[in-house]
């Protein structure tokens, strides 16, 4: 499915400990337009909780998340 | 029997899912962790009873905590790397409220059955096989030179914190539920320091992501912002070209099973020789270390959080297990009324207080915040196979270790830690209230306005960022 979903930009993000992942995902959807869409790369595992917390209180769409050997993608569209 | 197998099957999958793969709500697992701290008052009582009678004097749990065991093993490296500090601390022994000590202890046979250095080991363990059993863990080595710079700022500022605030924030949480005012000037410290550390990060992290926002050049398919400068050592990815997981994390599960199996006999092994009480504190500190992996539970992220991206819920979640600690240790303090032999059961955990108790805790606060994790969520997070982490809990652990000798020194607690230095009690709050229901509802209050200030700054920073 993802790869029918087109990014307007990737941040990836793997190897970046809490809080940076997440620091840098909303540094980056914040200078989005609204319905631009992003893919976020990350290892850390804090990620899983952090960033669909963050889609549902800034009210931006987790359109899809993946979890492939401990590297998380999600799809997020602001 | 097809059905039968079925149904089984399918039962088996949403509860593996359930509890070993998803994430837990955060109260669930604060709970959990509460049940494991005050499991662990519980058997540290219990052996201070035995030790009472006579039995075994080296079998001594203590409540959970981590901080004299990190010590006890940067000892250990310190001595390897030139026999700076002591490599191994001679414990002296309980100061009862008549003012006279036990000795029972000389030294520990070996750093490794120091109590506290067992539960730093079993929130590791813990840690590990919930990674596994998740298939989560990964072998991972960050290459981003400021990730290892943030770790080795943020092990040393921990490191000398610790040794000033006596302890490391699970202590805090042992040390409030057991209500003690060391605790409450912790989590003051501890709040100061966050702040400023999170400002620290927030503004490393704009001129970085000006930069790279700047070099990112369209290749691809899209604007691609590449950070990723991390070596995965294991398992190998990507996945088999069919689809299927590698076996690297295909198998982690049945590596914890069998992690778990050579455990049991170790602490069977370790009961027969006279070792029930570390055993099982052992254990109430495993479940500790999973309920905190499964609920991603880090005291760092709930000091910080509020001020960085405006997230309090593990805030909240950090106050609900410092709340149900209070209320969980009460029964225990109490059986000092009935068997006085074990009265010092009712100040387990407290320490003595003063204004190197704020400078610590402002330290660690910072530290922790840089580093990304304190103690216990080091342990758990380094069980995940987070190099960076790593590095943290070493240069944290070899500076706590070579600056804690200072901590018993005369000067040091005349001018940092003087009340409760002749006698603890004077710094136990219901000593300080003469009520116990008074310290209760006392230290619930500031518990509870603790968690309010925190969610009051978390919607203030939310508002700040949706606006901004």
């Amino acid at each position: 499915m993802s790869t029918e979903i087109k990014a307007d930009k990737v941040l990836d993000v793997k190897g970046l400990v809490c809080p940076r992942p997440m620091v840098m995902t909303m540094n980056t959807l914040k200078a989005m337009d609204k319905g631009q869409v992003i893919h976020v790369i990350a290892n850390d595992s804090s990620t899983k909780h952090s960033i669909p917390a963050l889609c549902e209180r800034a009210g931006y769409k987790l359109v899809e998340t993946k979890e492939e050997g401990g590297t998380f993608t999600f799809i997020i569209q602001k | 029997m097809s059905d039968f197998d079925f149904g089984i099957k399918g039962w088996w999958d949403t509860w593996y899912k359930k509890f070993f793969r998803e994430k837990w709500p955060l109260w669930i697992a604060a709970i959990f962790m509460a049940l494991s701290g005050i499991i662990s008052y519980g058997i540290a009582t219990w052996s201070l009873a035995r030790t009472v009678s006579g039995s075994n004097p080296y079998d001594q749990a203590k409540p959970l905590g981590t901080f004299l065991g990190l010590k006890e093993l940067g000892g250990i490296i310190n001595s390897a790397l030139g026999k700076i500090g002591l490599p191994h601390y001679p414990f002296n022994g309980y100061l009862w409220p008549d003012g006279k000590t036990i000795s029972y202890f000389v030294q520990y046979p070996n750093p490794f059955l120091e109590p506290t250095a067992g539960t730093m080991l079993g929130i590791l363990f813990g840690g590990l096989i919930a990674a596994l059993l998740a298939k989560e863990f990964a072998l991972k080595v960050p290459l981003d030179r400021l990730e290892y710079g943030l770790a080795l700022v943020g092990g040393v500022l921990m490191g000398v914190g610790a040794v000033f605030q006596f302890g490391c924030p699970v202590v805090s949480t042992t040390n409030l539920g057991a209500m003690g005012v060391q605790a409450i000037i912790m989590v003051i410290g501890m709040t100061i320091g966050s702040f400023f550390g999170a400002k620290i990060i927030v503004w490393l992290e704009k001129r970085r992501i000006a930069r790279v926002a700047c070099m990112a050049d369209g290749a691809g398919y899209m604007p691609l912002m590449h950070f990723e400068k991390t070596r995965t050592i294991w398992p190998k990815m990507p996945a088999r070209a069919d689809g299927g997981e590698p076996g690297g994390i295909r198998y982690q599960p049945f590596l914890a099973i069998a992690l778990v199996f050579v455990m049991a006999l170790v602490l069977f092994r370790f009961t027969s020789i006279g070792y029930p009480a570390l055993s099982m504190s052992f254990l109430a500190a495993t479940l500790t270390g999973f309920a905190m992996q499964r609920g991603g539970m880090c005291f760092a992220y709930a000091y910080r959080e509020p001020f960085l991206t405006g997230f309090g819920d593990m805030s909240r979640a950090m106050a609900l297990l410092y709340a149900l600690l209070v209320i969980g240790f009460l029964p225990f303090k109490l059986l000092g009324s009935v068997s006085p032999d074990i009265a010092y059961a009712e100040i387990f955990a407290i320490s003595p207080a003063g204004i190197g108790i704020l400078i610590g805790s402002v330290l660690f606060g910072i530290g922790m915040a840089l580093n990304g994790a304190c103690v216990s969520d080091s342990l758990w997070r380094t069980a995940e196979g987070q190099v960076k982490i790593w590095v943290g809990l070493i240069t944290l652990i070899c500076i706590s270790s070579w600056l804690f000798p200072m901590r018993e020194e005369p000067w040091f607690k005349t001018i940092f830690a003087p009340y409760g230095s002749k006698n603890i009690r004077d710094v136990y709050l219901p000593q300080i209230f003469g009520s116990y229901p008074v310290a209760v509802i006392f230290t619930i209050s500031i518990i509870l306005l603790w968690a309010l200030f925190m969610t009051w700054f978390s919607g203030r920073t939310f508002k700040k960022y949706m606006e901004g």
